[in-house]
């Protein structure tokens, strides 16, 4: 009887156990608006494809920086105005490159003072990430793509000075258009607890680390003058918030 | 019994807090820790005071007074007395002014011998304390004049008179740039000023006595119209046009381009590329005095090509423009996204 008795508590105590860790467990999601996103990479402008350029058989970017890239950083804000099948909205992002290089006597040598290219791309854009999958099926990979415009003030200066050549002051800004597609990786699943601390303390609801690729052409649409435009892979964190 | 203890106390406390007078000192010039720098050029150059003073001095008058040794005693016959006020005066406030001059004369004027000494004479740092000084009342109820002299002047002002020039400086190297010489000095030592003098060489082949050629001048000379910009030397901040005081064996305008030292190089900007420009550098200390001008050089500014001036010779297209319309639209497009984002924000963290 008393051994009966002492089964029926244990029972009793091993089901409440899960009810009561199930009921601290329960996590509790914040909303989700939208996402703050960092990338870098670099960034080689396609200066050397214009066609009046090429015509003449110049690279002056090549003759200049060699085939080195600028490193480019971005910043975007993202806010979401869809969350169904997967997540769309608009993004605004900025970033900065700029890349020093000797600048060159007459005869080809090294000057003492140094040229440099630096570019400040700004994008608008629309996005979609397929992240139904990752929430619904716990994938932790989300394929993404965008299309934006962009508008890049750039400058080019020699010592400390803009330069300025045949009266022209190296200053400007292009207009252009950019494809972006990448995949991003769910950081959450590697920490689930962690993941769930960070959105209840912080109001961050995921983590992504993510590689993506950049197709912009930046010359005006097509028009005459520097292209800015690149073919690139960007690398960064994207924390929905 | 206790009422009437308190009310000695209150009494006591405030007679005893009564003790004296108080100078308080300013002054315009510019001072460093209450330390005012003169150089030798400015040796006879009056530098005013103003004082207040609260309270009076009991017996006898209270000094203010410049001396070499301490404050909080009588003046001796070898410090500069600027004023006198008897213990009956209703003056508060005022001016003195002295200069290092009168200070260093008054020192011989005593009997027990101070050294008297003049701006010329006066070869090596020395200064000077600007008191205040009277007797104050004390004792153990607050009630007695005190017998010495105590110090009543706040705060505690030093004039310090340095004479020594710095070294004579040397131009170790010119970097020839476009447009521009950047100049390396050395021999400045610490919180001193460089400056930079430049000026156009005469012609080809005038008087250049023996100064280095630094430059790479191909061409000097047989440029009519080749001199100095007007607006020169403005890269690092005191600059300027001093005149027409030409350097030996240069023409037009001098400039000066001026530069705290350990601050790098001194880069003279706006200049004519294949002139040849000679240079000299002078220090200039804390206190203002200057060095000796440094053996002049020779340089010339070269042309240098950066990517735009490769990009346009490549037959690029390019000629600027379009970021102010550009750049404000997208500014504007910009603020414009962040305004409405940020005011349809409903994020609960």
């Amino acid at each position: 009887m008393s051994s009966r008795a002492v089964g029926l508590g244990v029972a009793a105590l091993l089901l409440a156990v899960p009810a009561v860790a199930q009921e601290v467990t329960i996590p509790t999601r914040s909303p989700r608006t939208g996402a703050v996103i960092f990338r870098g990479g670099g960034y080689k402008p396609r200066i050397d494809s214009e066609k009046a350029l090429q015509d003449k058989g110049a690279t002056p970017y090549k003759d200049t920086f060699g085939d080195a890239s600028l490193l480019l950083i971005e910043g975007e804000l993202q806010r979401f105005f869809y969350q169904g099948i997967g997540t769309a909205g608009l993004g605004l992002g900025v970033g900065y490159a700029e890349k020093y290089a000797d600048a060159k006597l007459d005869d080809g040598s090294t000057a003492a003072d140094k040229a440099a290219l630096k570019v400040l791309p700004i994008q608008l854009n629309a996005f979609y990430k397929f992240d139904y999958a990752a929430f619904r099926w716990g994938i932790p990979l989300v394929p993404y793509a965008k299309l934006g415009l962009i508008y890049s003030p750039w400058w080019m200066t020699k010592g400390s000075a803009t330069e300025v050549v045949e009266g022209s002051k190296a200053s400007g800004g292009k207009w252009g258009w950019g494809g972006t597609a990448g995949v991003s990786f769910l950081l959450d699943v590697l920490e689930p607890r962690f993941a769930r601390d960070f959105d209840s303390d912080l109001g961050v609801n995921h983590s992504y680390l993510f590689a993506e690729y950049t197709h912009a052409d930046v010359n005006n649409f097509g028009g005459k003058g520097l292209n800015l435009g690149s073919r690139r892979w960007m690398f960064g964190l994207a924390l929905d918030y | 019994m206790r009422l009437p203890f308190i009310g000695l106390l209150l009494f006591a406390s405030t007679a005893v807090a009564q003790t004296g007078p108080q100078v308080t000192f300013t002054s315009s010039s510019t001072a460093t820790n209450n330390t005012v720098t003169v150089p030798k050029s400015e040796c006879g150059q009056p530098r005013r005071f103003n004082w207040q003073r609260t309270g009076s001095s009991c017996e006898d008058p209270l000094y203010i007074y410049v001396t070499q040794g301490t404050c909080g005693t009588r003046p001796a016959a070898t410090d500069l007395v600027l004023e006198t006020l008897d213990p009956s005066s209703s003056v508060l406030n005022g001016a003195v002014s002295f200069s290092v001059a009168q200070v260093l004369a008054a020192r011989g004027t005593g009997a027990d011998a101070g050294t008297a000494a003049t701006c010329d004479t006066q070869d090596t740092e020395i200064s000077f304390k600007l008191c205040a000084s009277a007797r104050r009342v004390g004792g153990s109820l607050g009630l007695d004049c005190q017998e010495t002299f105590s110090n009543v002047g706040v705060p505690p002002y030093v004039v310090k008179f340095d004479p020594q020039p710095p070294a004579t400086p040397s131009i170790g190297k010119v970097i020839a740039r476009d447009s521009a010489l950047s100049v390396q000095v050395d021999g400045a030592e610490s919180n001193s000023t460089v400056i930079v003098e430049v000026a156009m060489v005469a012609t080809a082949g005038s008087d250049a006595g023996t100064d280095t050629d630094a430059g790479t001048d191909a061409d000097a000379g047989s440029d009519v119209d080749a001199g100095m910009d007007l607006d020169a030397g403005t890269d690092d901040g005191g600059a300027g046009l001093v005149g027409s005081l030409a350097l030996e064996g240069t023409a037009g305008p001098v400039t000066r381009v001026d530069k705290a030292s350990g601050e790098g190089n001194v880069v003279i900007t706006g200049l004519t590329n294949g002139v040849t420009y000679r240079l000299q550098a002078i220090i200039r200390d804390a206190a203002g005095n200057e060095s000796p001008a440094s053996a002049s050089v020779d340089a010339t500014p070269v042309k240098s090509n950066g990517l735009f001036d490769a990009y346009v010779e490549g037959g690029g297209e390019e000629r600027g423009g379009c970021a102010a319309t550009g750049g404000g639209i997208a500014g504007g497009a910009v603020l414009a996204a962040l305004g409405i984002w940020l005011s349809s924000r409903r994020k609960v963290s």
